[in-house]
């Protein structure tokens, strides 16, 4: 064994075969990042440097890798994407800004992994908004306080590739009991050029504090981007947020959004993700649930077709007695499309009275879409309730029918029920202005009729009466 | 007056996989008239039902079936429905996250694009709705349910009658919408079958007892077996089965097919 250790050992020491990405990526902070990041406060430099260390050590995740199983990468990680250092922001980019019908917002953009606009502001309620690299400068004890405190424990490529190389993104500090407020967030990818886009952002919730956040990543050219989008979560004690995504970004892209959360007593955090349109999309989140009587509830559609494969990891982790948690996640594969579900409930040995559920359900429409559903419990302490279940089926025929002999088409019939079993995520919203707008998009979309918009997917999904 | 047949079906034959179920079967139907159809089970009677609306499964082998004038195996089972045949089902299927209004709405105006027509409007929709609701007795707040989902055995059977007087079929065909019912629950659906009855409609009404068709009363009835109609009479053969059985039919039946290979 020791000597098997040790020829390891030797064998990694060995000049590694690098993918053409890989080395693009090392070449590049090696010789020209250091001067981007000049003027950054040394305790992030020192970060960075760190996890390109270990980014250089372990280099992108392979089939091998226990989680990426099923997510080949090659296709990206075999071409050239370029770091976009300053992204030229195009004046009209966002007159057709966001809007969600009804909803009184806080509109932000990120394109490219930079921030757009004003970059550090207090606004009246003391809440304070923009770029993260801006509070590095402005507010360093703040952000020392938080910044990387959660992925640091993480051991994938893709956070290490994040730390390492993040151009900007966005830094959200909510005040003790401030409420009804509603951010937007608008990331575009949008370069012409094959892109390697890095985000990072960081949200504090205060004691009390309770916000929603909207946030649609979309895309404009058709050029494959190579983006990761990476949060840290603090949701203090009695806070509440509720996350609500919609990604649509162009059928060449890969995009990875990895959040980790810290949830304190007594706290909701709420995330439901409808995943729409992308080469390959991958969320992974992973909640540590560090108090009583908290909350966490992740959800999730998608709705993936062509030779799209969508991903979603989930990690919940029970650190503290009497909480809940709740994993729902809905896929529809038409077509070749791919889908990798990988849900973990972890129940800390000091956290009686978890009760931790977790469902994933599937609808195949053709013999070619696959999924992959793997769920884990991993459970220490003995008075809990947890429950995982997992179904994959085709549309029932006998329903089909029964609909057809009412004069419906076979279209409309399907439609019918997909649109069906998606409901259940539609009617887990609890901000009651993006239900109509989700309900539209998710029509389109299994109509066929979502395509990559050239503005933002809410706005294309103003209802058409 | 229009006599020309509703329905004509000639020589029938059709099958499931290789067993053949329908076995050269002879019906024509009038607008206007009720017509029952009896029979042991296992003789075809939901497989013309089958047949008749299109369902995926069986293949027709021989023979035709003539509806308003067309050839209507030809047409898909939506098609068939547009033109106004409906089928209550003996199993209603439940139908999760659709709810009842959607699916009424969506049918109906699956109907109404067909006949060239708008959507209907939504306060039309919903008076029309409760009025028909009442009329088989449904209460309002099913109206929120999924499609069947829930439903009891009762409830299930009523939600077609309901369904069949929103859609005003021009040719309905009941299979077996009076098993598991209690006798409230059976008045319930004679009754809204005969309010729909009127001189342009037709109805097949598949049961295998007498007791429906002391509510909705035929003006012809068939014996079916062996998957052909094997004897047909007025509403008194529906009485004659009810006292003697099927087991003479049978008798007769294998009796006459022997004199035939003899």
């Amino acid at each position: 064994m020791l000597g098997l250790r040790k020829n390891t050992q030797n064998l990694k020491k060995m000049p590694k075969t690098r993918k053409l990405l890989e080395q693009h990526i090392i070449d590049f902070f090696e010789n020209n990042f250091s001067k981007q990041i000049k003027d950054e406060p040394g305790f992030v430099k020192k970060i960075r440097v760190e996890a390109f260390e270990l980014f250089k050590e372990k280099g992108f995740p392979t089939l091998k890798d226990e989680k990426w199983r099923k997510t080949n990468l090659s296709r990206f990680v075999d071409s050239y994407y370029h770091p976009v250092l300053n992204t030229l922001i195009k004046e009209n980019i966002f007159e057709d800004a966001c809007i969600v019908p009804d909803l009184k917002t806080k509109n932000i953009y990120l394109v490219n992994g930079h921030y757009v606009g004003k970059s550090l502001e207090i606004l009246e309620n003391g809440v304070i908004l923009g770029s993260l690299k801006e509070a590095f400068i402005k507010y360093p004890d703040l952000v020392k306080k938080y910044f990387h405190q959660l992925i640091k424990n993480s051991t994938n490529p893709i956070d290490y590739l994040n730390t390492a190389l993040f151009t900007d993104g966005f830094f959200l500090y909510i005040p003790e009991g401030i409420e009804d407020f509603n951010l937007q967030i608008s990331q575009k990818l949008d370069a012409p050029i094959d892109a390697l886009v890095n985000t990072r952002n960081l949200i504090i919730l205060e004691k009390d504090a309770k916000i929603n956040i909207i946030q649609c990543d979309d895309s404009n050219e058709h050029r494959s981007h190579f983006a990761t989008f990476d949060s840290e979560v603090f949701v203090d004690k009695n806070a509440e947020l509720n996350w609500y995504k919609y990604q649509n970004i162009n059928n060449l892209s890969a995009l990875f959004s990895n959040s980790f959360s810290q949830v304190a007593e007594n706290a909701r955090f709420y995330t439901n993700f409808f995943e729409l349109n992308g080469k390959l999309l991958r969320n992974e989140q992973f909640s540590d649930i560090i108090g009583k009587e908290v909350e966490v509830d992740h959800y999730g559609l998608y709705l993936v077709d062509k030779t799209q494969q969508f991903d979603n990891v989930i990690y919940i982790a029970h650190s503290s007695e009497g909480s809940y948690s709740n994993q729902k996640f809905k896929g529809i594969l038409d077509d070749n499309g791919k889908g990798f579900f990988n849900g973990q409930i972890l129940v800390k040995k000091d956290a009686q009275q978890t009760n931790a559920y977790q469902k994933n359900d599937n609808i195949l429409l053709t013999d070619k879409a696959k999924i992959s559903s793997q769920p884990f419990l991993e459970i220490y302490a003995d008075d809990v309730s947890c429950s995982h279940g997992s179904t994959t089926g085709q549309l029932d025929n006998e329903a089909l029918f029964y609909i057809m002999q009412r004069g419906i088409s076979k279209r409309d019939a399907q439609l019918l029920q997909l649109y069906a079993f998606a409901g259940e995520l539609i009617e887990a919203i609890k901000l009651p202005e993006l239900i109509e707008p989700t309900k539209d998009l998710i029509k389109k979309r299994l109509n066929g009729e979502l395509d990559v918009c050239e503005s933002c997917i809410l706005q294309c999904a103003v209802p058409t009466e | 007056m229009n006599k020309e047949p509703l329905l004509q079906i000639k020589n029938l034959h059709a099958k499931i996989g290789d067993k053949e179920i329908i076995k050269g079967l002879n019906l024509t139907v009038n607008p206007g008239e009720v017509h029952a159809i009896m029979g042991p089970n296992g003789t075809g009677k939901s497989t013309l039902a089958n047949v008749i609306t299109g369902k995926e499964g069986y293949e027709v082998t021989d023979g035709e079936i003539i509806y308003k004038g067309k050839n209507l195996l030809d047409l898909d089972p939506e098609e068939r429905a547009l033109e106004g045949i409906f089928l209550g089902f003996q199993y209603p299927v439940e139908i999760p996250g659709v709810s009842m209004t959607n699916f009424m709405k969506a049918a109906l105006d699956a109907q109404r694009k067909y006949k060239g027509q708008d959507p209907i409007k939504p306060g039309e929709f919903l008076k029309m709705y409760r009025e028909k609701q009442k009329m088989v007795n449904m209460p309002d707040k099913m109206k929120n349910r999924s499609v069947n989902e829930g439903f009891s055995g009762g409830e299930k059977k009523k939600n077609e009658i309901f369904q069949m007087a929103l859609l005003q079929p021009d040719l309905a065909i009941l299979d077996e919408t009076d098993s598991g019912l209690d006798i409230d629950a059976l008045k319930a659906v004679a009754d809204g079958v005969n309010k729909l009855r009127n001189k342009d409609n037709a109805f097949l009404v598949i049961t295998h007892y007498q007791r429906l068709l002391d509510h909705i009363v035929p003006d012809i009835v068939h014996v079916m077996y062996d998957g052909k109609i094997v004897k047909t009479g007025d509403k008194n053969l529906a009485k004659e089965l009810e006292e003697k059985g099927y087991a003479w039919i049978e008798k007769e039946y294998t009796k006459s097919k022997e004199n035939a290979q003899n």
